[in-house]
């Protein structure tokens, strides 16, 4: 046990100090830009497709709903497995990171819009119906005028969403600061990680405020465009080798099941238990942790750096958290929950407060006005009020970590993330493809589980935010 | 027991005061309605009575203990004795009957005491909210859940609470806002006649002044932040039904 400690705290000196020297913080400026390249790019393409495939839902043109349960299938396949295929088929590079992130968030732009068009106000589409106006017409005179504020609005969360990936999507050779970090990690070269995380940190921060203010002012969204456009044109993929890369996708196909299939269940087991582990632990350090840092609740001094905390432990991904336990805990499975656990009680611990901030008012005075204690009142009004919603931030997390799960798989964590990507190693395409099918089911059937039990508390929509 | 003198309240120095030198006396027993428009600072008078709102001038007192200056652990003995009945919402929709009924009681439990309950309620407990939901007139809905109550049983639940607290005042917020007419007067009916099985002093603002009028032993009006001259006795003023 004490030796055990011993090794933590000798292996935790490894990261320190960070390398600040001028010609690696130089150096480091490039995949921090080409991470920026790859958000912006991303962003910008999966707005376009995005918008384009929830107009075509939202005006019930033929095929509409086959292409929306397309949408909600896609974004079941976890943002950095894709990452993997667009590296095979794009090659290593931003081109990968920027393909593989506008696949998945225009799938997830579009369920998301084609959402908000089916919730519009039927009033005035009905409307415009009686005019004796077709589909098409009704769509972009009724739906989009309508929606228009909450599409951008959603546009600028999702925009946070894209860079949070970006930074990460490297991992697995796509780009970015992810490449920069996984090498640093192999090359055992510590000092420049904490260098990289602390750069991760910032820019998650950064981000934090920027994403704020384009939400407070979603016309920003449009500033940034010109940056997408750039940044689409710097990424493009090398035409060139289009032969090559359709050439590499046949080779994918058809999905081939592994030699030994009874090993697949220990793996979806494995996946499972991270997944679960890691949003049970997220549970319990979050609900101290938001209790703590709701303002409504706890004095100033408690929530501010409690509040700083959260933001620490969400801006490090959880596949970096994955890295960083590595080298002081060893692998497998508990890695994965760990990582997973530290980085959502971060998400987890901030919707908490939130939901505990926005209690209605009234039920909290009658319960003051009893003359309760603090934490009375707060165990008989503030937690019972925020319950619906801080279950349903839960389910959202697991949903969440189910992806996250396989990610972590990559870095040794195990389940079958790990076995997807050493079928990538190992240049078993066809096996690799085949391990998608059950990540894909796993989260398609959490979904629907999800969706069943915000069913039955009867909380429909919960706004992300 | 409630007595208020040149009350004074302004949130701050640059806007006119919400309440300008009220003063009022309501006895053990005695059944007084407010009738106000809305924004006449009646609400402000109800948070000033229980300490939300902090007293620019004048004084609140409780059987002769001022409400001024009070803070924490002595608040909370202060906000113990009076008791809050407001429009609806103000029961806890995921907590069961039993639970905001005796939510009344937090005042004199210590923390632990109110935690264990949640967890484990005693038997004395569950009796005592059964008593209390008896005299509101519902005592099976002991362990029903709070959101599967119909407007009328919200607020008698509401009152059932109070009455848990045993209160020296209590104070209802437009309790009949939300109820049609004939749930309203039986809401009315109830609280009177608790105010005087009790001896609790009694302090109901409303709008419909013909309800008033039938229930209530005093009525007074708030007009520019002061206690309008017309408020006397039901007897010695004819029934005046306002638009």
């Amino acid at each position: 046990m004490i030796s055990g400690l011993e090794s933590m705290f000798s292996q935790l000196r490894n990261f320190f100090p960070p390398d600040l020297s001028p010609v690696y913080l130089k150096a480091a400026l490039v995949p921090l830009f080409e991470t920026l390249e790859i958000a912006a790019a991303a962003t910008f393409l999966a707005l376009i497709i995005g918008l384009l495939v929830s107009l075509y839902i939202g005006a019930r043109l033929p095929g509409a709903r086959l292409l929306y349960a397309l949408l909600a299938s896609v974004r079941a396949l976890p943002d950095l497995t894709l990452a993997i295929f667009c590296v095979i088929i794009l090659g290593l590079g931003t081109a990968a990171g920027v393909a593989a992130l506008t696949i998945f968030y225009s799938a997830a732009m579009g369920k998301i819009f084609a959402d908000l068009f089916a919730s519009a106000d039927p009033g005035p589409v009905e409307a415009l119906r009686s005019t004796g106006a077709g589909r098409v017409v009704v769509t972009f005179f009724g739906l989009l005028p309508l929606r228009l504020n909450d599409l951008l609005t959603y546009g600028a969360y999702e925009f946070e969403s894209v860079i949070r990936a970006a930074t990460i999507i490297g991992a697995v050779g796509a780009g970015g600061l992810g490449t920069e970090l996984i090498g640093s990690v192999n090359m055992a070269d510590y000092r420049r990680v904490t260098t990289l995380v602390i750069m991760l940190v910032i820019v998650v921060a950064v981000v934090d405020r920027v994403a704020w203010l384009v939400r407070r002012y979603p016309k920003l969204l449009l500033v940034f465009a010109n940056c997408g456009v750039a940044a689409v044109w710097v990424n493009r993929p090398e035409m060139l080798a289009l032969r090559h890369s359709i050439e590499r996708f046949r080779s994918m196909l058809p999905p081939k099941a592994p030699e030994h299939l009874g090993v697949v269940p220990g793996l979806v087991g494995e996946t499972l238990l991270m997944a679960f582990g890691g949003t049970l632990l997220a549970i319990f350090l979050a609900m101290p942790l938001g209790l703590a840092a709701a303002r409504n609740l706890s004095p100033a001094v408690i929530s501010f750096p409690v509040r700083r905390f959260l933001e620490f432990l969400r801006a490090i991904p959880e596949v970096v958290w994955g890295l960083l336990l590595m080298g002081v805990a060893g692998l497998g499975p508990r890695i994965g929950i760990m990582a997973l656990g530290l980085h959502s009680a971060g998400a987890l611990g901030k919707l908490f407060a939130e939901s505990l901030e926005n209690v209605p008012p009234e039920p909290v005075m009658a319960m003051t006005s009893t003359g309760g204690t603090k934490i009375a009142v707060a165990s008989f009004a503030h937690l019972p009020l925020a319950f619906a919603p801080m279950m349903v931030h839960s389910l959202f997390r697991l949903e969440w970590n189910m992806r996250a799960a396989t990610v972590v798989g990559m870095i040794s964590a195990g389940g079958i993330g790990q076995a997807l990507f050493d079928a990538q190693q190992l240049f078993h395409y066809q096996e690799m493809a085949w391990f998608l099918i059950p990540t894909w089911a796993m989260i398609m059937v959490t979904d629907l589980i999800n969706t069943r039990i915000r069913k039955y508390w009867k909380v429909s929509e919960v706004t992300v935010r | 027991m409630l007595s208020i003198r040149n009350l004074v309240v302004a949130p701050s120095r640059k806007v006119a005061p919400v309440l300008n030198g009220v003063s009022l006396d309501v006895n053990r027993g005695e059944k007084v309605a407010i009738l106000a428009p809305s924004g006449s600072g009646k609400t402000t008078l109800f948070r000033a009575i229980t300490g939300f709102v902090p007293v620019t001038s004048g004084s609140i007192t409780v059987d002769g203990i001022p409400v001024q200056g009070l803070r924490g652990r002595k608040l909370r003995e202060w906000r113990c004795h009076i008791a809050m009945v407001s429009q609806r919402h103000d029961l806890v929709d995921r907590l069961k009957v039993y639970q905001n009924v005796m939510a009344g009681a937090l005042g004199r439990w210590s923390t632990f005491h109110a935690l264990r309950f949640l967890l484990w309620p005693l038997q004395e407990e569950l009796e005592e909210a059964e008593h209390a939901l008896a005299r509101v007139g519902i005592p099976k809905k002991l362990h029903a859940r709070t959101s599967d109550l119909s407007g009328g049983e919200h607020q008698r639940v509401a009152i059932a609470r109070a009455l848990v607290q045993h209160p020296l005042v209590l104070l209802a917020d437009e309790p009949v806002a939300s109820l049609d007419p004939d749930l309203s007067g039986q809401i009315l009916a109830l609280l009177c006649s608790l105010a005087q099985e009790n001896g609790f002093a009694l302090l109901c603002s409303l709008h419909q002044p013909e309800l008033a009028y039938k229930y209530f032993d005093r009525i007074i009006r708030i007009e520019d932040g002061k206690i309008s001259p017309s408020g006397q006795r039901r007897n010695s003023e004819k029934v005046e039904v306002s638009a």
